[in-house]
């Protein structure tokens, strides 16, 4: 099948009435006889239509969550100061918080040895001006990524692009140990801690760090 | 008609899909010759910022400089729609000659990192436009940010753009190329 026909299989399964139409116009308006409003049924009539919570309402106080206990999980939803966030005394020591976000060749760690892709973006970590003037680090330096857990020595890309006080080390990256054990390939999990949050997420975002520059290893 | 290229700077989020797509139809390895890149520009200091994207590619100079430079002749551009190609055989190489890249203010001569190596560049995707196809670029950008046509029907369709962040209009060579920029005003934007 051709592409032409792989849309027209796909818009005939659709509630688009006429495919000629939708393409000519580039776009099909579904029409509604009266605005869509979420939880219509629930809001004309509670009784019959409760929500699926033991009070049968949007429940903003959970008293499941508030049987359970535990401060990390407040029964009321609220802000609660994060692990190595910015007013963690370990900022003392390690003043930067570390960001890993996703990086545009890769999907996670996958593709990461692609040639072509490779080719594109340099794996390195995204510095302030400011933060990297403070330590004396010029962009495309050579910069030793750091805290208790462990050490990354990467190319600095030093950017107005990015918060000071934030540094940014995207994951995926394969780890790479040179013979002293040290991650040449920016692999962000040498530095984030693996401790995942009581309702169970990923808190890899979670780490402070800190950053100097190195000389020629 | 001299074939041209349109790049929309207030599209292009730099993804940089073109310049793998370009690799990919030309079946260029990995390394220094790219025929399409994309250049980055910063501008102001956190959080007042202004950065824009630009395709570099070949913008098939209406006077092209490569063409004069190459000692050897091996650098044309076509009458019939003013693509500017090159004779790879003919090419003396970059480590002997290389004229036509010092020459060019944009980079369009490309040399692979083999010895004495042979220049090679954007051609429009001839073989593309032969079959009534736009290039690989145009065709691949996921944001809708270029185009290419004949310069009459470009300039007609998006006006006269010379000015684009990040690139200087050469009014001795006369690249084909219409610009439509991002204004500074987007500076709060981000």
């Amino acid at each position: 099948m051709s592409e032409e026909e792989w849309v027209q299989e796909i818009a005939r399964g659709s509630v688009i009435p006429s495919y000629e139409e939708f393409k000519r116009k580039g776009v099909y308006r579904i029409p509604l006889s009266e605005p869509y409003v979420a939880f219509q049924e629930q809001i004309a009539d509670p009784e019959q239509h409760p929500f699926l919570t033991p009070s049968g309402k949007i429940e903003i106080f959970s008293q499941e969550l508030e049987a359970m206990g535990d401060p990390l999980i407040p029964s009321i939803p609220k802000y609660l100061e994060p692990w190595e966030g910015p007013r963690d005394p370990l900022c003392e020591k390690y003043p930067l918080q570390l960001l890993t976000t996703h990086f545009k060749r890769r999907a996670h760690s996958q593709f990461e040895t692609v040639p072509w892709l490779r080719e594109l973006q340099d794996q390195a970590l995204l510095i302030s001006a400011a933060d990297a003037a403070a330590r004396g680090i010029s962009d495309g330096d050579r910069v030793k990524v750091f805290n208790d857990r462990g050490e990354v020595i990467i190319p600095a890309k030093v950017t107005e692009r990015i918060m000071p006080g934030v540094v940014d080390l995207p994951q995926g990256a394969w780890f790479s140990p040179d013979e002293k054990g040290v991650d040449r390939g920016g692999c962000a999990n040498v530095l984030t801690s693996d401790r995942s949050s009581p309702c169970g997420a990923l808190v890899t975002n979670t780490a402070l760090v800190q950053v100097e520059k190195v000389g020629v290893i | 008609m001299n074939q041209g290229i349109y790049f929309d700077q207030t599209r292009c989020t730099n993804c940089l899909t073109c310049v793998v797509a370009c690799k990919d139809w030309h079946n260029i390895p990995a390394g220094p010759a790219s025929w399409m890149r994309v250049k980055t520009s910063e501008e102001g200091r956190y959080p007042h910022l202004h950065v824009s994207f630009l395709v570099q590619c070949c913008y098939h100079c209406v006077r092209p400089s490569c063409v004069e430079a190459c000692p050897v002749g091996a650098i044309r551009k076509r009458e019939d729609n003013g693509i500017v190609g090159v004779d790879r055989d003919a090419c003396v190489g970059k480590d002997e000659c290389g004229l036509c890249l010092k020459e060019c203010p944009y980079e369009a001569p490309q040399f692979g990192a083999e010895e004495d190596a042979k220049m090679q560049k954007c051609d429009l995707c001839l073989d593309r436009l032969i079959e009534g196809r736009k290039p690989i670029c145009v065709a691949a950008c996921p944001m809708r940010a270029l185009d290419s046509g004949p310069m009459d029907k470009l300039r007609k369709r998006y006006g006269e753009g010379k000015e684009a962040e990040g690139f200087f209009f050469s009014s001795k060579l006369e690249p084909s190329i219409i610009f439509k920029s991002r204004p500074k005003s987007s500076l709060s934007r981000f």
